[in-house]
């Protein structure tokens, strides 16, 4: 089970370190697409799709970390309000929820990735890039998700708080990093 | 009448403390399934939604705003409200409105905004005699300009979703965000001059005043590039982000020199965990949007309005009321996520300016953010001061009615949102 554990604790890391290299090299290409057109007058025309496929890659990727610091949002004004066993239940609750919508986005996500190969979609863009390579992001993703959610309810069930960096999903974590 | 019984059911499934994200997929999910027998493609919405260009804004405004806090700006932002103020009736607190609005130019967001700016302003105005509940209420409402005033990430996300020009929408957010920032400076100075127990500091010299602005320079010259550079035409939103993060990194590594390589990389983490949590919600809420066009929501809205011959200000006040009390449970990205793909079509059926129904919904959001029982900026406060939050809350009501007569405002001089955008250069 620690070796589950740590397993996934690594993909997670993994995954957001994926992340934000993809945000990161974003930053980078439309830097230089910026430069490209105002000083050297050469417009780089395959940025602005790469951009968009890099941002799928890093919101699918950095999913399963998010969730392992307890930062995606939930409305917990009546959850709070329960005992220690009911926040418990509500817990295990949310985190079952998480993990049927990823394990969704995991056969939806392969779905929409399979037709691509098999129909041979190119991207209409400059790139004409296949398709699934992109659609690739969301399926991992979402597996890396599932794992993370499948873990934190393993470690809400053995009442280990420590299995999650802030305690459990729900705490204000990150605050200050979201954009409201 | 079927999109309110989706509104409750919705927000009964949210009350039950799962992700919100979650929450919005399964519940649009097990709808499509009972009335179309599948899944409806969720697979390819989820990609195509979130493979936008335009997103990548939010993400690199938040590396902006993440390389700008630990260069530790924030300091000399508000030592420099503060030197040029201190002197009015009220000046710590006229200083906090003063530096939110700055930082609300360098942050898209308002929790950050009231977060860096409270940790440096409670402190002070409480030392100087300030009673605690208006060092509270002053933050918690200064703060939400973050989302008004450009950058701002909820515009990103409303003008995503609606397809409105997302720098028009920035440089709408500029002078109903000076106004109201106004409206909170005059309330502060007049209702200090009642409070005996405030000490008065003498004013700065202009020695003083030179050293202040020298120090705030930078952090006063990066808005002036972002905001600029989109409004003269030179960037679109998302190029005006990416030279702002550069910017922001220049700026740290030469000028303030405490920015390094492991610094970026935990910038470039955090602003990629809050991407991943911001567009998932996005994400499922293009779920949503894509199940009530199935259902004809969006059309039955506007027979509905059309049927009774809603006026322009009637429809607006409606969509309001509604915001106003999904505000009291909601957060801001839920709301707009949900309620936009519904409002849309109606806004055109009435020709009602996208522009300025985005920013009315913002100042309605900002309301949503200081109004109980979930109102993140009172969280926020209550994070910084640990002070029970019934003081936050009675600290914060005056603030409350102010923001409402700013939102009467605009929504009487829709030329206060729209003139500035007007004026742009589109490139």
């Amino acid at each position: 089970m620690r070796l589950f554990e740590h397993l996934i604790r690594w993909l997670c890391a993994l995954g957001v370190a994926l992340a934000a290299v993809s945000v990161l090299l974003s930053l980078a290409l439309i830097g230089y697409s910026v430069v490209m057109r105002y000083f050297v007058n050469a417009p780089v025309p395959w940025v602005d799709e790469l951009v968009g496929y890099l941002l799928v890659a890093s919101v699918m990727l950095g999913a399963g970390e998010a969730l392992r610091r307890g930062e995606h949002i939930s409305v917990d004004i009546v959850t709070e309000k329960l005992g220690p066993g009911g926040k418990r239940l509500a817990q295990l609750f949310g985190l079952a929820a998480v993990a049927l919508a990823a394990a969704i986005l995991v056969w939806e996500g392969w779905a929409t990735l399979a037709f691509s190969r098999m129909a041979g979609l190119v991207s209409n863009g400059y790139l004409a890039a296949p398709m699934w390579i992109p659609q690739l992001a969301v399926p991992v993703g979402a597996a890396i998700l599932l794992l993370a959610a499948i873990a934190a309810f393993v470690a809400v069930l053995r009442d280990d708080p420590g299995a999650m960096d802030k305690g459990g999903h729900g705490a204000p974590g990150g605050a200050q990093d979201r954009p409201q | 009448m079927s999109f309110a019984l989706i509104l409750v059911g919705l927000v009964l499934v949210l009350l039950t403390g799962m992700p919100v994200f979650s929450g919005l997929m399964l519940f649009s999910l097990a709808i499509l399934y009972a009335v179309e027998g599948n899944l409806g493609g969720a697979g390819e919405i989820v990609f195509g939604k979130l493979n936008t260009y335009l997103l990548v804004a939010i993400p690199l405004f938040t590396l902006m705003a993440h390389v700008m806090i630990r260069g530790k700006v924030v300091n000399d932002l508000f030592g420099a409200a503060h030197t040029l103020l201190r002197h009015l009736p009220g000046g710590i607190a006229v200083a906090t409105v003063a530096a939110c609005t700055v930082f609300a130019a360098i942050s898209g967001s308002s929790v950050a905004t009231a977060l860096t700016i409270g940790s440096a302003a409670i402190p002070l105005m409480v030392q100087y005699g300030y009673p605690a509940k208006v060092a509270y209420g002053v933050v918690a409402a200064g703060g939400t300009l973050g989302i008004l005033i450009p950058p701002s990430g909820p515009m990103v996300l409303f003008g995503v979703v609606s397809d409105t020009s997302i720098g028009q929408l920035f440089m709408a957010g500029v002078l109903p965000g000076l106004m109201i920032a106004g409206i909170f400076a005059l309330w502060a100075m007049g209702s200090a001059r009642f409070a005996a127990q405030v000490q008065a500091e003498p004013r700065a010299s202009l020695g003083e005043i030179a050293t202040a602005l020298r120090k705030a320079f930078w952090a006063l010259a990066l808005p002036v590039l972002v905001l600029g550079g989109m409004y003269f035409g030179v960037f679109t939103a998302t190029e005006a982000a990416a030279a702002g993060a550069l910017g922001a990194l220049a700026i740290a590594a030469l000028v303030y020199r405490n920015f390094g390589l492991r610094d970026l990389w935990a910038s470039a983490i955090d602003a990629s965990r809050t991407s991943a949590m911001l567009f998932l919600i996005l994400a499922a809420a293009a779920v949503l949007g894509n199940v009530l066009t199935k259902l004809r929501i969006p059309n039955q809205m506007v027979e509905l309005v059309t049927q009774y011959g809603l006026s322009q200000i009637a429809f607006l006040l409606a969509v309001m009321a509604v915001v106003f009390v999904l505000g009291m449970f909601l957060e801001t990205i839920s709301i707009i996520l949900i309620t936009t793909p519904v409002v849309l079509p109606v806004l055109v059926a009435l020709k009602i300016d996208p522009v300025w129904y985005g920013i009315l919904l913002m100042v309605n959001l900002e309301l949503a953010l200081i109004t109980p029982p979930v109102g993140m900026n009172l969280f926020t406060i209550k994070a910084i001061s640990n002070a029970p939050i019934r003081e936050i809350i009675a600290g914060v009501l005056p603030y409350v009615a102010l923001m409402i007569v700013g939102l009467a405002i605009v929504l009487a001089a829709p030329q206060i949102a729209l003139w500035l955008p007007g004026t742009m250069i589109v490139r």
